[in-house]
């Protein structure tokens, strides 16, 4: 889910910008190193990617569906410092051009979204992952990229108790929080594995374990 | 570069007042209008049906497609689960609304967010309206974002296009040869659609690594005419919005 404009009060706001935009050159840098000359065009089109693939819906039941958010798949394609960049492309489009998760709160979204779930997805699949065997690596894609979608939606909780409103207790919007990001988070884990699945089959060489 | 790079927003560009404006001054114009309605608190109801009333009227002279705003407002229906929430769960004094006791403040709060979340996508709709991706490429670099920065998202606009197309076209291939069989065979198709894309995506930034190796490095970037005095149109606003602010 992206925050929306008005959500988080401005200094909450302001502050995420700042972190955000400091981990996106942390990491631009990073990446750049492990680059070299492809550092435009691979996050380019992996943030195409991501923008792409969230227009495709799958069915969850009671007439809802549920898209690839893909921060994890990223992380565990490309590496968490790449994915950072992309996702804060992807952020920026999304916010200007799409009009989806507000522009106050772009840094907000770029914390969520980016920074926190590819640190926990990339971290989580290196623990999970020590052998190149097909399954594993794609099952472990699945859990890492299922609990960064949680870890997500806890950055969302913690952010409203630093900078939402105080009419009603955090834990109460921490809830709400928890059990949406539970459903998205299960269909994260198992599109992520079945995705990671397919590349590893047709080109195992890009998929980082 | 060929058509197929070409932005995806009407089929026929129309000119509006907003069009003429630099993008730069669009984009600094759309933020401070927004920074207006973030700090607005939720005491202030007129002041946001004010807000919300300059935002239609700038979509209107944009010609803003109602349809499309619909579409986006998609994204209100998670935030009004939260107001209600805030309303029912809410502290302070009870009103009774159709036979529900709930809280004021959290009724108040719930309806000034979720006023605020809309209010956002009518303003971002009516720059994105009247601003291809390209010009808003244009207006970040002027407005000093790192080189690297507006080139990727340059790079990834275009690619945007193409990457669907070819979206499209996996779709096609997966349903007419293997349809859809059941919940669990419509997951598996859309994995190995995405998977099929990743891989074909990798390969294509492969290629235009290629093609920028034998052009010599990437190109120059572009320097659109300056449009001066578009400040000011772009501005009037979020200073209509912050007078409305002070004045209700």
């Amino acid at each position: 889910m992206h925050i929306p404009d008005g959500w988080i009060d401005l200094p909450t706001s302001a502050a995420a910008a700042g972190l955000a935009a400091a981990a996106v050159t942390v990491a631009a840098r990073r990446a750049g190193a492990n680059l070299r000359e492809k550092v435009t065009t691979t996050p380019a089109v992996v943030a195409a990617y991501l923008l792409v693939a969230e227009l495709l819906v799958v069915p969850i039941g009671f007439g809802t569906g549920a898209h690839l958010v893909g921060t994890g798949l990223a992380a565990v394609l490309v590496g968490p410092e790449l994915a950072i960049v992309c996702v804060a492309v992807v952020v920026v489009i999304q916010a200007l051009v799409l009009a989806d998760g507000g522009v106050t709160a772009i840094g907000l979204n770029l914390l969520n979204n980016g920074v926190v779930p590819a640190l926990v997805a990339w971290t989580l699949f290196r623990a999970l992952t020590s052998t190149r065997a097909p399954r594993p690596a794609a099952a472990a894609a699945g859990i890492a990229a299922g609990v960064a979608t949680l870890a997500a939606g806890a950055a969302a909780a913690v952010e409203f108790a630093v900078g939402g409103t105080d009419v009603i207790p955090a834990h109460v919007v921490a809830t709400a929080l928890g059990a949406g990001h539970l459903v998205v988070a299960v269909a994260e884990g198992i599109l992520t594995a079945l995705v990671v699945r397919v590349v590893h089959r047709l080109r195992p060489d890009l998929v980082r374990a | 570069m060929t058509t197929a790079h070409a932005p995806a927003t009407r089929a026929t560009p129309v000119r509006t007042p907003l069009t003429s404006l630099a993008p730069e001054a669009k984009v600094v114009g759309l933020v401070a209008f927004l920074v207006v309605v973030a700090v607005t608190p939720p005491s202030h109801p007129w002041a946001l049906a004010g807000h919300a009333a300059i935002a239609v009227a700038v979509a209107a002279i944009a010609l803003v497609e109602p349809k499309a705003v619909a579409r986006r407002l998609v994204i209100d229906l998670p935030l009004a689960v939260l107001a209600a929430t805030m309303a029912v769960a809410g502290s302070g004094p009870r009103t009774h609304l159709a036979g529900l006791s709930l809280s004021r403040a959290g009724l108040q709060v719930g309806l000034a967010l979720l006023a605020k979340a809309t209010i956002g996508v009518v303003a971002v709709s009516a720059v994105a309206a009247s601003t291809t991706a390209s010009e808003t490429v244009a207006g970040l670099r002027r407005l000093r974002l790192p080189g690297w920065a507006c080139d990727l998202v340059a790079l990834t606009a275009r690619q945007l296009q193409v990457l669907g197309d070819e979206l499209a076209r996996l779709r096609l291939a997966s349903s007419v040869r293997a349809g859809t069989r059941g919940r669990p065979g419509e997951w598996a198709a859309v994995a190995r659609s995405l998977g099929v894309l990743f891989v074909r995506s990798v390969e294509r930034a492969d290629r235009l690594d290629v093609a920028l190796a034998a052009r010599g490095g990437p190109p120059p970037p572009p320097t659109p005419a300056t449009t001066t005095a578009a400040w000011l149109p772009a501005l009037l606003p979020a200073a209509a919005a912050l007078v409305l602010r002070i004045a209700l």
